[in-house]
């Protein structure tokens, strides 16, 4: 890595291990899931993440069924995936990117009212954040 | 008699200018007294080494110099280790009569350590409370101060230009890094997280200001020269004015530190400030775009205003930081995002600057609960949020700000 270069790990959550954060300098780091049964993992490493000054984001995870404001799609592409007939009446479909099978989805039908005036207002700019 | 005056400093080799204004003033009146003025910084405030640590230097240096009074000016970064040293000064030598001041300090404070508090402007009730020590008035007469027998009125100068030039009553070296030119005092805006907000809003007149700079110039050597004025560009004629006479005095490299009300900023600002002989350095405060949030904090806002403004000094290429504020009333991380994508989207700045709100003493923000209860500090827990958000945003931003290395 050149020393002005933004250091980003994109990795599996099953392949992450917390010493990578000992010997690297991680800028960016994307924990990658398929089902919901990661999530677990996930909110243990949680507060060592935060304490170790990484703010983590998730790739793959419902809007339904983690931290929103972790979701890597929430900042970023739109629209993406087939949907589930159980997320027709979701708030938040046209964001979220969900398609896969293994997560037990349900609609958010009473998102934050701010998080929906972000996700209104926000433009191109928003893919040069993440 | 002998007063010593003790301030702290953040920033490295910085003229101590509130100290100074207490003295010139006090000097036209009690040109028999010896003021001494001396600045700390607080690089070892926690050494175990006596000799290393600052609080116990300080405590020292007051004890050996036997003044009859002295005195600190209390900031949000002194305020609490003031009163630490005020109770070991008084324990050690209880003759000592202590005197805290300045925009910390809350009734509150005073103990059997603390003889004497002067709240809100210095100037007159510092000079009153030493004709009260010499014996010439009663101290019902000294406004603006706290003591053990009551608690006085307060009052203000009128007319600013009746302090004389602190840099001229100066005694000690004459080369700072950064020195700092008042052009007014208070404002006419009401942020309630502000401590300008309180005080009348008031100028030094022109003429003043043109003598002052001067002398500043022709007596002293600095690199950075910061304009303490809570809203410089509300008056385009007065600010034009004032940096002719800054351009009409320089001598060397200089640079200009100076803040702007983003709302204010038109093509007349833009055309005052450009092409100097000087580097400018603005600060703007944005602090949130969100509507409830500003309505909390009782703050103008005027969005197009502020794209506009920020338009034209991107145009202009005039160095700025604007900055946001995280914390305040109302406030949570959806309501943050859009402030940072209002920036990100409106202004070339490269990276955005977000700062943890701190509750001020004598602000008026009682739905915050802060870290430390007794003194100026970081909110820990607001209506909206707690001190797990705040960090939370802390990250996501350094992340955010990553992406321009």
């Amino acid at each position: 890595m050149k020393k002005n270069e933004l250091n980003v790990l994109s990795v599996d959550i099953d392949n992450f291990d917390l010493k990578v954060l000992e010997n690297k300098r991680i800028d960016k780091l994307v924990l990658e899931f398929k089902e919901e049964t990661q999530i677990e993992k996930f909110n243990k490493i949680y507060p060592e993440l935060l304490l170790n000054k990484i703010y983590p984001l998730t790739k793959g995870i419902p809007f339904c069924k983690g931290k929103i404001e972790h979701c890597v799609e929430l900042f970023s592409s739109t629209g993406l995936g087939n949907k589930k007939k159980e997320c027709n009446s979701c708030q938040l479909k046209k964001y979220c990117n969900y398609n896969l099978e293994d997560f037990d989805i349900k609609s958010i039908r009473n998102a934050p009212k701010d998080l929906l005036k972000f996700l209104e207002e926000r433009n191109e700019s928003l893919n040069d954040w993440i | 008699m002998k007063v010593l005056m003790i301030g702290f400093n953040v920033q490295k080799d910085v003229f101590p200018l509130g100290l100074s204004y207490l003295k010139s003033f006090s000097l036209k009146k009690h040109a028999d007294v010896e003021f001494k003025i001396k600045e700390f910084g607080f690089g070892n405030r926690f050494h175990y080494d006596a000799n290393r640590s600052i609080e116990l230097k300080v405590i020292n240096y007051i004890l050996l110099y036997k003044p009859e009074l002295v005195v600190f000016s209390s900031y949000v970064w002194s305020g609490e280790v003031v009163k630490k040293i005020c109770r070991a000064v008084k324990i050690c030598n209880p003759k000592i009569k202590t005197l805290i001041g300045g925009v910390e300090v809350v009734k509150e404070d005073l103990n059997e350590f603390i003889d004497y508090i002067i709240t809100g402007e210095g100037e007159l009730a510092f000079s009153n409370l030493i004709s009260y020590l010499k014996k010439e008035i009663p101290i019902n007469k000294v406004n603006n101060l706290i003591h053990s027998t009551g608690e006085n009125k307060n009052k203000n100068i009128n007319n600013l230009d009746d302090i004389p030039n602190p840099y001229e009553t100066w005694e000690g070296k004459k080369e700072f890094e950064a020195v700092r030119i008042e052009t007014a005092r208070g404002c006419n805006f009401g942020c309630k997280y502000c401590h300008y907000a309180k005080k009348d809003f008031r100028e030094f007149s022109i003429g003043y200001l043109k003598k002052s700079i001067k002398y500043l110039f022709d007596n002293f050597n600095f690199r950075n020269l910061t304009i303490l004025d809570a809203h410089f560009n509300i008056d385009k004629k007065r600010m034009k004015k004032i940096l002719d006479i800054i351009e009409s005095n320089i001598k060397g490299k200089l640079r200009v530190n100076f803040e702007l009300k983003p709302e204010l900023i038109d093509k007349e600002v833009i055309s005052v400030i450009s092409k100097r002989k000087f580097k400018i350095s603005c600060e703007l405060g944005l602090q949130t775009i969100d509507k409830n949030v500003i309505d909390a904090c009782n703050r103008p806002f005027a969005i197009e205003k502020v794209k506009n403004g920020l338009k034209l000094l991107d145009e202009s290429k005039i160095n700025y930081k604007i900055d946001l504020m995280y914390g305040l009333p109302e406030d949570n991380f959806y309501k943050f995002l859009r402030s940072l994508n209002f920036l990100t989207t409106y202004s070339s700045q490269k990276t955005v600057p977000a700062h943890h709100f701190m509750v001020l003493n004598n602000t008026d923000f009682s739905k915050c609960v802060r870290y430390d209860p007794n003194n100026s500090s970081k909110v820990i827990k607001t209506d909206t949020q707690d001190c797990t958000d705040f960090y939370k945003i802390q990250m996501f931003l350094n992340m955010i700000n990553k992406r321009n290395i």
